[in-house]
């Protein structure tokens, strides 16, 4: 998420030079009020911080369905919500929301990632699993993007247990490996993976 | 818009019932807690230490301010990139991307100044001679000592922070607090030998940076 690139566009048109030669109000990046509701929260008004955590959830189930197996994605979600609670005050009013927020969900993408790969052995619940078509290919989409950097035999069991919803036994007789091996390489592959988001900023 | 929608979430519910007001946090206020207690530090160990007695001749040669000015250049750069990293959205910055890579380069950049100064020196005792290990090992539980207050006022300010990058953080700060240390302990020192410097205070100032890079996320995580 990166709200700076799409206030660029108008920038670099005609009005562009006297636009980039006056510092931008906070306005400006506060498209949906989000920055004005948390100044609200900080000095502690109920009222605006619930409209902001209800407007903040589904943001952050977006971003996290996109980047994350679908059992993974609920506990990502809460978990940056309560981290969204416990480090409001590490927001300052003078600067831009969005990049701040961006870095929490950020930050919660990598910590499930890893905990994903310590719990390599679950299966996606009978409710989260779709074997077929358009759901999958929407489902963690950036993530499958990611995956093109893992060993193939990381990527293939990853896909097939954490996101297509398919046991671990079915992933084994699929591809040939054991099911001891598929447990270790959705555990390297999803460990891999966390570390990669972690050391490349610009992955999001 | 219903009310009724928004009232379905028993985590969102619990966390606007313990909502309470907060002070964003403020860098300055930070950098300003930082100097003051560098300052009282200085100040008392100046006081309790005293300076080293040939401080005039000392100010004179190269070697001295080498020493004095690598250590500060160093802990003021790991402080920055330690204060700035403690916002969520600095990863995304290119100017703390900037600070990290100054960072990497300032300590290579200080060892070989120090090996230049070396090189013009005209005795060259032994090595080992020159080490001085007695003293050298004092030296390092100095710098080792007068990081401690430092590191810990940088590790609560890290907990009240939150980097997304809590290693990295960690290890800035061990950083920064053992090179201010090691910045104090030269004005008592008398040894101004580069070997010296960067086996016994760089080795002080490489050790507690270990160890808060492998304390302070374990106490900060969030």
């Amino acid at each position: 998420m990166r709200p700076s690139s799409v206030l660029a566009l108008p920038a670099a048109s005609m009005a562009g030079v006297r636009l980039a030669a006056v510092k931008a109000p906070d306005t400006y990046h506060d498209a949906h009020g989000w920055g004005a509701m948390m100044i609200a929260a900080q000095a502690g008004q109920a009222g605006p911080y619930r409209r902001l955590l209800a407007e903040l959830r589904p943001w952050l189930v977006r971003y996290f369905a996109r980047r994350l197996p679908p059992a993974s994605v609920e506990d990502a979600v809460q978990e940056t919500l309560i981290a969204i609670h416990t480090k409001r005050h590490t927001w300052q009013p003078d600067r831009p929301f969005g990049p701040w927020l961006a870095g929490i969900a950020r930050y919660k993408w990598i910590d499930r990632l890893r905990a994903a790969a310590r719990h390599a052995a679950d299966q996606l619940p009978e409710s989260l699993s779709t074997p077929d078509h358009e759901a999958a290919v929407t489902s963690a989409a950036a993530l499958h993007g990611l995956m093109a950097s893992l060993k193939p035999a990381q990527a293939d069991v990853i896909r097939l247990v954490k996101l297509d919803g398919l046991s671990i036994e079915e992933a084994a007789a699929r591809t040939g490996q054991s099911v001891a091996l598929v447990k270790v390489n959705i555990h390297r592959g999803l460990g891999r993976l966390a570390r990669i988001v972690e050391s490349t900023p610009d992955v999001d | 818009m219903s009310i009724e929608r928004l009232h379905s979430d028993p985590l969102i519910d619990a966390l606007v019932a313990d909502l309470g007001q907060v002070a964003p946090r403020r860098p300055g206020h930070e950098l300003l807690l930082i100097a003051g207690l560098i300052v009282v530090e200085l100040l008392l160990f100046v006081t309790l230490r005293t300076l080293r007695p040939d401080m005039p001749t000392a100010m004179a040669t190269p070697a001295f301010w080498w020493k004095s000015t690598a250590f500060a250049v160093l802990a003021l750069l790991a402080a920055a990139a330690m204060l700035v990293s403690l916002d969520p959205a600095a990863a995304s910055q290119r100017q703390s991307s900037r600070l990290w890579r100054w960072l990497g380069l300032a300590a290579p950049l200080a060892l070989a100044l120090g090996w230049l100064i070396d090189a013009g020196a005209s005795d060259r005792a032994a090595l080992l001679a020159r080490l001085e290990w007695r003293e050298g090992v004092d030296c390092l539980l100095n710098v080792g000592l007068l990081s401690l207050p430092l590191v810990l006022l940088l590790g609560v300010l890290m907990r009240r922070g939150a980097s997304t990058q809590p290693a990295r953080t960690a290890a800035a700060a061990g950083l920064a607090a053992a090179a201010f240390g090691a910045v104090i302990f030269a004005l008592h020192c008398p040894h101004d030998d580069p070997l010296y410097v960067a086996v016994w205070y760089g080795g002080g100032v490489l050790a507690v940076a270990g160890l808060a890079r492998g304390v302070l996320p374990r106490l900060t995580r969030w």
